[in-house]
């Protein structure tokens, strides 16, 4: 197994591919708890994003070798794992749903359309978090921290190496920018 | 979206400064900005909204209806993962299915015993906490205690390696009954005798006081061959055991998640006791689909089967069964004709919404089955039969019961329910007049036959049809020679039909007369009175517009030639008021009430004088006349204690005139009068008449809409009115839409909503073939559920709650405006810029109903704000909640749903 503790060193000490050798390892991991905590889900847990990111924390990081700032880094890392994971799936349930072809054993009708309605969002918020990126990068950290990693204000503060006031700014920004981005770009 | 993107830097820094400004400030530091930045920033100021419902939460809550299916993947893949493992003495071979509990396994006894292969039911991991294991027990327990051949049986069970319950049971092999029926090409009778078997499986487990609560197709199996089947009932997972007393408590909402929609009964959906009609339902449901192919309710969509499971009557199923005549082996003709009548009949007396109006025992239900399969009169008849026979209790009802549905409009508006309630006394006592002539005429009748036929008089009992009967076949013998009796006879027994609700009859008895009356020269008198008994038959039969023209009509002619009779004019005068009243029209209404009391003055009849002051009384309080309307009242008060007015009278009046307190907002004489009016009545009608109810519905009112409300004391008298109702002999469902209407008002008042919804959903369902209160109920459902936020359905029944009252009452009445108001809200929650021109348009149809500055008109601004503020306009809503808020405030109570929504919009809005 990789020294993760190694790599998230690595990664504040900038050393080059450091990033692109940590991340899969936290993404393979935090799908593997994910995992384990939706089968737990059927006895009526729910799961829970900063609970998640912080789990996949201890499993991976030696505490002892590591700074606070180190560890910000990290869950700045296992946010964007968490929206890798979501939105994955949130693409291969629309992608089933256009391709219509392929016979998917739905085990529970999904009766609401929730499921597909929310599949759709979550596609669609992405591709308007990918345009936020583009004019507003803090911002659209932000909200990767935030939303899909559960980070408190004072954590993305610093995992970002900003003011929390700044992170709370930014916040309220990014949500007002990000579903009027999902509106517009609605095909329908 | 380039634009946007391209605007950001400036919006970004807009937005920087702006975020923290409040109110006039805010608007302020808006108005200084650029005009294209500064649309961009109201834009997105105005999604705040829509920006918590998608990031209000954690990524993991937003995306939770995904992961659920993600979950079922995985317990899939962990099923799967079962396969080859031991489980107590037995070897999982294979999957066979899926519950909410657990998997069943196909699985071989590998101990060496005895070679057998079962079904194996085992826990699923991760579920072994002690409540679902304790569930998992009792489906083995009720297994254990039913012994039937067509119910899989029970072989043993314990727990596997990892602690996990399992247990065994009897290997069904066979596939689902509707779809074996297709594959072996049933005709309609084969699949009906498949039917009376599983009727009997589940009677055996009634007899256990074991419900099973989720039949359909999938849980009955079928195999052997068409000469032979096998028939086995399984999955007992969310089966119940019945207390001693034949009712479940209110179910749990675990169980309420594991049903399937399309086959739950009505009780199931609102969460109501669990008894072995709900099975009943279910066999029904599972009739249904096995002769026609289709299921009874086609909608896609939990929450759309939910709602039509709870208001919509299925399709005969032979209307929808000629699709699939080739799976059963005839033709779509032969089916439509092999289903028409019995099996219809059947069906649908199976699906009732209402538990006790369907068969009362899985058994009776087989039973009716056979008897057709034998060629047998069946038991259930067609609903039309009995709506029919109840036709004259329910137009009679007319002031008491249906008025009650008008106070469930007003209390469910969440202001007064004074207008309601006004009306609810102005027909109460249309009615009871009504009443006393009827029976007047009737004495008349008696003694008049009784004359022709000594015979008659003789009988103890004259039952009032026969009597009606006999009385037409004699008219014309009788009254050969006397066209004008004749005439007054036929008008007389027109009448006596119009108040018993049988219009077709009183059509053609005043039509009759009317024809009789045209040849008679100079008869201009008794042609007003027929005109008059046809204006009422009309405002009766619910067409207060052709009344109103009839009674004018009566009035020329009663007055034409100078020979007026002052007595029939002003009974004429009262009877176009009541008209224009129905209509809405209170300023006309008004005028000629007037006219009726100077007629019943210039008579000297000091009781057609006191009813003329109360009625001017109702239309001042509605012209919202207060001074005038009190004097009134003081004028009738004091000819009610100077008069000797018999005690029906007496109690009818304080009744009426409590009301019209009501209406003026007297709370505390209200409240008082109607106390003595019940007092007084219930010792002229008994304490469970249904008059009382509508006391008690009225007093109910004043008192949740006192300054200070006193909310239990409301609660109790609706319920008190609600059982009053419900222990009526008879129709069983009279008055009792607009009771459930009250009571979820008081919850609406209490800010409970989902009580609130649950009661106006039974409003809705008890409302029948009764526009009013399905129109009613709908409103004031959709209200609740905009509220909730679950706006399709919202907007579904508001939608059909506008067509059914313009239907009912036409376009210009108050009704419709304040319905009209409630729909056009809901379009604004889902589409706030897309539907702020319907919500202006509403807020004018208001106006125009009440008038300007009617605090009906400031409760439909509340919506117009709430919109304003969504599309952007925060100077508008202040502007507007400003000149509302002190009106709404006294409208609603702090604790009202709706005062607590208009209060969130005015924080908004700063």
């Amino acid at each position: 197994m990789a020294d993760t503790t190694g790599l998230l060193l690595d990664v504040r000490a900038d050393v080059p591919g450091a990033v692109d050798r940590l991340f899969p390892v936290v993404y393979d991991e935090l799908r593997q708890i994910a995992r384990a905590r939706l089968r737990d889900r059927s006895a009526g847990h729910t799961l829970d994003t900063s609970a998640l990111v912080h789990e996949v924390y201890v499993r991976l990081v030696d505490a002892t070798r590591v700074t606070w700032k180190d560890r910000s880094h990290f869950f700045a890392l296992a946010a964007r794992a968490m929206r890798f994971t979501l939105v994955d799936y949130a693409r291969r349930r629309t992608a089933e749903k256009r391709g219509g072809g392929a016979v998917r054993v739905t085990l529970k009708d999904d009766l609401d359309g929730l499921a597909e309605e929310r599949a759709a969002d979550l596609v669609a918020l992405d591709d308007a978090l990918a345009g936020l990126a583009a004019v507003d990068a803090r911002a659209a950290q932000v909200v990767e921290c935030r939303f899909f990693g559960g980070l408190s204000v004072e954590e993305t503060a610093e995992a970002l190496e900003t003011s929390e006031r700044t992170v709370k700014r930014d916040w309220q920004k990014a949500r007002l920018w990000l579903v009027r981005t999902m509106q517009e770009g609605a095909p329908s | 979206m380039a634009s946007s993107a391209d605007l950001w830097p400036a919006v970004s820094a807009a937005l920087d400064a702006i975020l923290d400004l409040q109110g006039e400030a805010r608007g302020d530091a808006l108005a200084a900005l650029d005009p294209p930045v500064r649309a961009e920033v109201e834009a997105l100021l105005a999604l705040d909204g829509e920006a918590d419902r998608v990031l209000g939460g954690s990524a993991t809550d937003f995306a939770d209806p995904l992961l659920r299916d993600l979950t079922d993947e995985i317990d899939q893949a962990d099923a799967d993962d079962e396969v080859g493992r031991r489980v107590g003495p037995y070897e999982v071979v294979g999957v066979l299915g899926r519950g909410g509990m657990g998997t069943v396994y196909r699985a071989r006894r590998v101990d060496g015993t005895f070679d057998q292969t079962v079904a194996l039911k085992l826990l699923r991991r991760g579920l072994d906490t002690d409540d679902l294991v304790a569930r998992f027990r009792s489906e083995r327990q009720i297994l254990a205690a039913l012994d039937h051949p067509s119910i899989a049986r029970l072989y043993d069970g314990g727990k596997s390696n990892d602690g996990r319950p399992y247990f065994a049971m009897e290997l069904v092999e066979g596939e689902p009954v509707t779809a074996w029926a297709d594959r072996q090409r049933l005709g309609t009778g084969a699949r009906l005798r498949l039917f009376a078997t599983i009727c009997d499986a589940v009677h055996h487990a009634h007899q256990r006081l074991v419900v099973h609560r989720d039949l359909k197709p999938s849980n009955v199996l079928v195999g052997g061959t068409p000469a032979a089947p096998v028939v086995k009932l399984l999955d007992f997972g969310i089966a119940k055991v019945l207390g001693s007393d034949g009712t479940d408590t209110p179910l749990t909402r675990t169980g309420h998640q594991l049903l399937t929609p399309e086959y739950a009964a009505p009780e199931q959906i609102e969460g109501d006791a669990i008894t072995t009609a709900t099975d009943v339902y279910g066999l029904g449901a599972l009739l249904y689909e096995l002769v026609a192919g289709e299921r009874p309710f086609a909608e896609a969509g939990r929450r759309a089967i939910e709602e039509a499971v709870l208001s919509r009557e299925p399709a005969r199923p032979s209307t929808r069964a000629s699709d699939h005549a080739p799976t059963h082996g005839t033709t779509a003709d032969r089916l439509r004709k092999e289903l028409a009548g019995d099996v219809d009949v059947i069906c649908l007396k199976a699906l009732r919404k209402e538990p006790e109006r369907r068969y009362a025992s899985a058994e009776a239900l087989g039973d009716d089955i056979r008897r057709h399969l034998d060629g047998r009169p069946v038991d259930a008849q067609p609903d039309t039969l009995r709506y029919r026979a109840r036709t004259f209790v329910r137009r009679n009802r007319g002031a008491v019961a249906a008025a009650a549905a008008i106070a469930a409009l007003l209390a469910g508006l969440a202001g007064t329910a004074s207008w309601a309630a006004v009306t609810t006394a102005r027909q109460a006592e249309a009615v009871a007049e009504e009443r006393d002539r009827a029976e007047g005429l009737a004495d008349y009748l008696v003694g008049l036959l009784g004359e022709a036929d000594p015979f008659q008089t003789s009988q103890q009992s004259v039952s009032v049809d026969g009597l009606i009967d006999r009385g037409i076949a004699t008219i014309d013998e009788a009254f050969a020679d006397d066209p004008l009796a004749r005439a007054r006879t036929l008008t007389a027994f027109g009448s006596i039909e119009t108040r018993l609700g049988r219009f077709d009859r009183a059509d053609s008895l005043l039509t009759l007369a009317e024809s009789v009356l045209a040849d008679v020269p100079g008869a201009d008198v008794p042609v007003a009175v027929a005109l008059g008994e046809r204006g009422a038959y009309f405002a009766a039969a619910g067409d207060p517009v052709a009344a109103d023209s009839v009674y004018r009509l009566a009035l020329a002619r009663a007055t034409a030639g100078g020979q007026a009779d002052p007595s029939v004019e002003g009974s004429l005068a009262s009877g176009l008021g009541t008209a224009l009243v129905y209509q809405g029209r209170y300023s006309a209404a008004d005028s000629v009430f007037a006219q009726s009391l100077t007629l019943a003055q210039a008579t000297g009849d000091t009781r057609a004088t006191m009813t003329a002051y109360v009625n001017l009384a109702e239309t001042a309080a509605y012209l919202s006349d207060t001074t005038r309307a009190l004097r009134r009242t003081d004028d009738a008060v004091s000819l009610l204690d100077q008069a000797e007015i018999p005690p029906a009278v007496r109690g009818r009046t304080l009744f009426t005139l409590g009301t019209a307190m009501t209406l003026l907002e007297r709370f505390d004489r209200a409240i008082a009068l109607f106390q003595e009016a019940i007092e007084v009545q219930s010792g002229v009608l008994g304490p469970m008449h249904p008059d009382i109810a509508t006391m008690r519905n009225n007093l109910g009112f004043a008192l949740q809409n006192q300054p200070s409300p006193d909310l239990d004391g409301a609660l109790a008298e609706f319920r008190t009115a609600y059982t009053i109702y419900a222990s009526a002999p008879g129709d069983a469902t009279r008055g009792l839409s607009p009771a459930e209407g009250n009571i979820g008002s008081v919850h609406a008042d209490a800010g409970r909503l989902d009580s609130a919804a649950a009661a106006y959903r039974r409003a809705v369902r008890l409302a029948g073939d009764d526009p009013l209160d399905d129109a009613v109920g709908r409103h004031n459902l959709a209200g609740i559920l905009r509220v909730q936020g679950r706006l399709p359905e919202a907007e579904r029944q508001a939608t059909r709650a506008v067509e059914v009252i313009r239907a009912t009452v036409g376009n210009d009445h108050p009704y419709t405006a304040i319905i009209g108001m409630t729909l056009a809200s809901v379009r604004a929650a889902r589409d706030p810029a897309g539907a702020l021109d319907e919500v202006r348009e509403a807020v004018e149809a208001t106006d125009a109903a009440f008038g300007e500055g009617h605090w009906r008109g400031a409760i439909a601004r509340t919506h117009l704000s709430r919109t304003l503020l969504q599309t952007g306009d925060g100077a508008g809503a202040r502007r507007l909640i400003g000149e509302i808020a002190p009106a709404v405030r006294q409208q609603w109570a702090p604790t009202n749903v709706y005062r607590v929504e208009f209060e969130q919009t005015v924080r908004s809005a700063r």
